[in-house]
């Protein structure tokens, strides 16, 4: 029954992990860089020019494809299951990988070439080679249309399901694509309207300060489109998996409805220090920012509640005992429940980032990727990992080859995020350590730099080695002989309070699409009006390394 | 469900849970706001 999703899933989650190995061996290389252990001149022998093009690999891969691919290839797992129906229309999420493979190989080959050195935000004035940004539109065009064949599953679902509501897991994933897809409309206008053709040479300039806002329409829900299918885990299926229930239905939908509304019109607090936006503008963005600290929080104590039945249905008691008791033995739960730890100091630096006055002592500085490694870095693909010790096992029909080593995995990645990220986020607020800098060659580098930037590259050296374990697991998993005796289900956690009904409100797309796009056209409308009426292509491009 | 019910009411563990995660956030957005403020009005 799910026999060509399930190939399709495989594709697009080893293309994925494929990404995310090249990805993520260059971290651990950046941060010994700033310790002064300097391993590019040996990396210029294969073709790595510098720091700053080592830099974007990692940055695109590990945030743009590595995501995006295990995303779509999650999703088209899960919602065929969820729906209890095939896809409808499997041609098209086939033409979906075909667009996002093409898409890839067309970004990566001037990336490696050093032709698009220009990092993960590719702001202009710096300037990559044309098929760099064609690549990366087709990426998220393969899966704008992958997105069309899940519409299509749901809608043949919804004609034969007459007034039932929808299974939570296709909802919140539906969800998920219709805001991605919403939200991809900035980056879409970005690059097919202004900077594709200055890279090509057919216009002279570029305005930096309009592209750079219509990157962060993307930017920011870009950040929920990696969350949202870690929620889908957290809430739908970690209960399961840990012996619980999910502990209040209609507020996980609503969390999903929320985050739909919520995710797009928020993203010029990444803009706070642009001289050329309004800075009332900043102000209505900053409050709504703040506006999605409510379904944050809904979030975490849904799941923990979740959890907290599980953990005292396996004889946990006491007001904090049931932790104890939680199933820390198991690979996927423990890798999940230690990215929500993470997750939990990442949202605290999340709002200090986009507290309109604390922005500017950390803007620019090595806080952020400290904030961004717990949230992409570890909310997201930690959570990833955990999926896929269950999810690779049931694809490939072998059992995890070890789930102790699974488990060291979960704790090294834990331990290396903690302490790479507390140097960053102390050397960037206390310091004012800037980011995106190759600090070992910084002539400007303090001496009081160093103990912070040492613990950090311990930390990068850690996440390494549990990358590695992640790896020799999944290879081992694939490669082995042995079958699964037992096969494994997608968990799928019970209600709690099952018998309480939905309202159906929470099931309906008009009201909250009208939603959506009312606080868009209210937030971004008048900004753009503003900088599209002043805009002035004049740039020219700039290539720096 | 009734036996869950009389084994679990309230999540009381989550909401210690959540009250040390905000206590959390003050102490920690204020040591930043602080720092801020230590740098002076322009600095």
């Amino acid at each position: 029954m799910y026999k060509t999703s399930d190939k399709l899933t495989a594709w697009f989650i080893g293309i994925g992990m494929a990404t995310l190995f090249v990805g993520g061996s260059l971290g651990p290389i950046q941060k010994l860089e700033h310790v002064g252990i300097n391993l590019y001149t040996a990396l210029n022998s294969i073709g790595l020019a510098s720091y700053y093009q080592g830099l974007t690999i990692h940055a695109v891969l590990n945030a743009l494809v590595w995501t995006t691919f295990f995303i779509v290839g999650f999703f088209t797992f899960i919602i065929p299951r969820s729906l209890e129906k095939p896809l409808t229309m499997p041609k098209l999420n086939v033409l979906s990988l075909i667009i996002m493979v093409i898409g890839l190989v067309m970004a990566a080959i001037p990336i490696l070439l050093n032709l698009a050195t220009v990092l993960f935000t590719f702001y202009p004035p710096l300037q990559a080679n044309p098929f760099f940004y064609i690549g990366l539109v087709l990426v998220v065009v393969g899966s704008w249309v992958a997105g069309y064949g899940f519409y299509a599953t749901y809608l043949s679902w919804r004609k034969e399901h007459k007034g039932e509501q929808t299974p939570l897991i296709a909802l919140g994933s539906i969800i998920t694509m219709v805001m991605w897809q919403i939200a991809t409309i900035g980056v879409a206008v970005e690059l097919l309207v202004f900077v594709i053709p200055w890279s090509f040479g057919l216009v002279a300039g570029v305005d930096p300060q309009l592209a750079r806002t219509f990157f962060w329409f993307t930017g920011h829900p870009l950040v929920y489109f990696w969350l949202l299918p870690a929620y889908i885990s957290w809430y739908c299926m970690m209960p399961k998996q840990a012996g619980g229930k999910l502990f209040s239905e209609p507020l996980a939908r609503l969390v999903f409805w929320l985050f739909l509304a919520l995710s797009v019109p928020v993203g010029l607090h990444h803009q706070f220090v642009d001289p050329g936006v309004p800075q009332g503008w900043k102000i209505v963005h900053f409050v709504l920012t703040f506006s999605l600290f409510v379904p944050s929080m809904i979030t975490a104590f849904t799941v923990i509640a979740s959890l907290e039945i599980g953990g005292r249905a396996r004889g946990g008691t006491g007001l904090l005992n049931w932790v104890r008791h939680l199933p820390w033995g198991n690979p996927s739960f423990a890798a999940q429940n230690l990215a929500m730890i993470l997750f939990a100091f990442g949202g605290i630096s999340g709002l200090t980032n986009s507290s309109y006055n604390l922005n500017l002592a950390i803007h620019n500085t090595m806080w952020v990727p400290g904030h961004f490694h717990l949230t992409v870095g570890s909310a997201v693909t930690l959570t990833f990992i955990g999926i896929a010790y269950w999810l690779v096992p049931m694809l490939s029909n072998k059992p995890l080859w070890s789930a102790k080593m699974g488990v060291w995995q979960a704790w090294t990645w834990f331990v290396g995020m903690l302490l790479m990220s507390n140097a960053l986020h102390i050397i960037g607020l206390n310091l004012s350590v800037p980011r995106r800098t190759m600090l070992g060659a910084a002539p400007y580098a303090a001496t009081d730099w160093q103990p912070m930037l040492i613990e950090a590259a311990i930390g990068g050296t850690i996440l390494g080695i549990s990358g590695l374990l992640f790896y020799i697991n999944m290879v081992g998993t694939v490669l082995q002989k042995k079958r699964l005796e037992t096969p494994i289900e997608m968990p799928v956690a019970e209600v709690y309070h099952a018998e309480e009904p939905v309202p159906n409100w929470l099931d309906a797309w008009r009201p909250w699409i009208v939603v959506t796009v009312l606080l868009i056209v209210v937030a971004y409308g008048p900004v753009l009006v503003n900088l599209i009426s002043n805009m002035q292509l004049t740039s020219p491009g700039f290539k720096l390394w | 469900m009734d036996k869950d019910k009389k084994e679990y009411k309230v999540p009381a563990g989550t909401i210690t849970i959540l009250v040390i995660f905000v206590l959390l956030i003050i102490a920690l957005w204020g040591s930043a706001y602080l720092t801020l403020l230590s740098r002076g009005a322009t600095g």
